[in-house]
């Protein structure tokens, strides 16, 4: 069924009555007391895995349970950064996937998610920087990912604004690129999910908070939420920063641990970025929104934390950084800064993976680089709940592999600090 | 970057007084007679609580 199609005709169509008559683009349905299955976190990854649910599986009646509202936490959070360069295969094959729906994805969702192939640039400053940096871009090439080296030149013919002087205190030696790269809306990747999935039946309910799973024989057979008990034949987590909170209310452990991830914006400027960078090094990633602000990332706060926002020291540093990299922006006001929490794993990648308990599945751990996989998550989290079974893209990224060993260190590719 | 005065090294950066993560984690006595699973809840497991921290 769709509804309110959304194109040049129907902006024509309601601008004749004063855009007073569009219809909702999601309904806010009662909860119904059971369904097939529950996805408990209305996020990108939550709404993203519904939508695939439904449009790619057969698996019955579906609802999204979130316990504020739709895209409020980390989705609405972070830097919008969207890219593929990781190092291992199992990883860069991941956000690859993901990387190609986005690429299709304002298209397939009907719904302008904004995604701007503007490029990724990563700066080395030290000579194993850029050590790091050819491995990574060989790696990525080899695996049909593109990316190419810049020296510093040809970083200053496109980032004019960069100082690439010798003279710096860590100075510019080159960087990786990827062109394909680039940022997409936040917001607008989970309201498209959202409208699509709910336009295929998908009842989105808001306001819902899970405070129980409930088990029977070692099988899942509902949640507890503060609208009362739902039942379910499968649930399948994915609520980022509380992953452990909802994990407990099944008994077990994950090694995942939360962290306040700070981000900021600046006063809206003339266009002066148009791509983003990033530097480990130094310790800053930014790019330039289409309203003008810079957009400004860090690393986490050391200490463990649900508050969604952290200390003053980590912006400090980390405009210090910036204002290093960029002296025109000594004088820029910033604007607005706010925190996430970041569910962060031993080894810098996701937990996508079927539990001890039947029909039980969690998705979390993605740490501070899950919105670039928001569409690739969603994929991978359907079909594993659908069949039973995780794709091939993400069976490498189950909870074993803390027990077999196999994990998978991504601390580089993630480019934030932990 | 706040300064607290520590009264054996004097005046340090605020980052220092943060708290670490999960504290209270005992090393098993014999790791030996430990399963995998039983290592890796030791090794990676958090309680990860949202409120008080022991």
């Amino acid at each position: 069924m769709r509804k309110n199609r959304y194109s040049i005709f129907s902006l024509a169509r309601n601008a004749v009555s004063y855009h007073q008559d569009w219809s909702e683009a999601w309904r806010s349905p009662e909860p119904a007391p059971s369904y097939d299955v529950i996805v408990v976190g209305g996020g990108g990854h939550g709404l993203a895995t519904a939508y695939y649910l439904a449009a790619e599986h057969d698996v019955g009646r579906i609802a999204v349970l979130e316990k504020g509202w739709i895209g409020g936490g980390n989705t609405g959070r972070n830097t919008t950064i969207v890219r593929s360069n990781y190092l291992w295969d199992e990883a860069a094959h991941l956000y690859e996937k993901s990387l190609k729906l986005w690429e299709g994805l304002s298209q397939e969702l009907n719904f302008n998610v904004m995604f701007s192939q503007r490029g990724v640039m990563n700066l080395g400053h030290t000579l194993q920087d850029m050590r790091d940096i050819y491995r990574r871009s060989n790696a990525n090439r080899l695996n049909g990912i593109d990316s190419e080296i810049l020296t510093p030149a040809e970083i200053k013919a496109k980032v004019p604004a960069m100082n690439v002087s010798s003279e710096a205190r860590y100075p510019v030696l080159g960087a990786s690129f990827q062109p394909r790269g680039g940022v997409a809306r936040h917001d607008a990747v989970a309201w498209g999910f959202a409208r699509a999935a709910d336009a295929r039946g998908v009842d989105i309910i808001q306001n819902c908070e899970v405070t129980g799973i409930r088990r029977e024989n070692g099988a899942v057979c509902g949640v507890e939420t503060s609208r009362g008990y739902i039942g379910a034949k499968k649930v399948a987590v994915v609520v980022a920063g509380h992953a452990s909170v909802l994990a407990d209310m099944a008994d077990l452990r994950f090694p995942v641990e939360s962290h306040p991830l700070q981000a900021l914006v600046s006063e809206p400027l003339k266009p002066v970025l148009d791509t983003v960078i990033m530097s480990n090094a130094v310790h800053g990633y930014v790019s330039q929104s289409d309203k003008g602000e810079l957009v400004i990332g860090a690393g986490i706060d050391a200490y463990t934390g649900y508050g969604q926002r952290g200390s003053f020291s980590i912006i400090e540093g980390n405009v210090a950084a910036i204002v290093e990299l960029f002296p025109i922006f000594s004088r820029v006001r910033m604007l607005r800064q706010w925190g996430g929490i970041v569910d962060v794993c031993p080894d810098a990648c996701p937990i996508i993976s079927k539990t001890p308990v039947s029909g039980l599945y969690f998705n979390c751990g993605w740490g501070t680089g899950g919105f670039k996989a928001t569409p690739g998550s969603g994929w991978v989290f359907a079909h594993t709940v659908a069949r039973d079974e995780p794709h091939e893209l993400n069976a490498a990224f189950d909870l074993e592999r803390f027990t077999t060993g196999a994990l998978i260190d991504e601390h580089g590719a993630a480019g934030v600090a932990h | 970057m706040l300064q607290i005065e520590c009264p054996w090294c004097g005046a340090r950066d605020q980052e220092e007084f943060q708290y670490g993560g999960e504290a209270h984690i005992v090393r098993p006595e014999n790791p030996e007679s430990l399963t995998d699973t039983q290592w890796a809840d030791y090794l990676f497991n958090r309680a990860n609580v949202k409120g008080v921290h022991a």
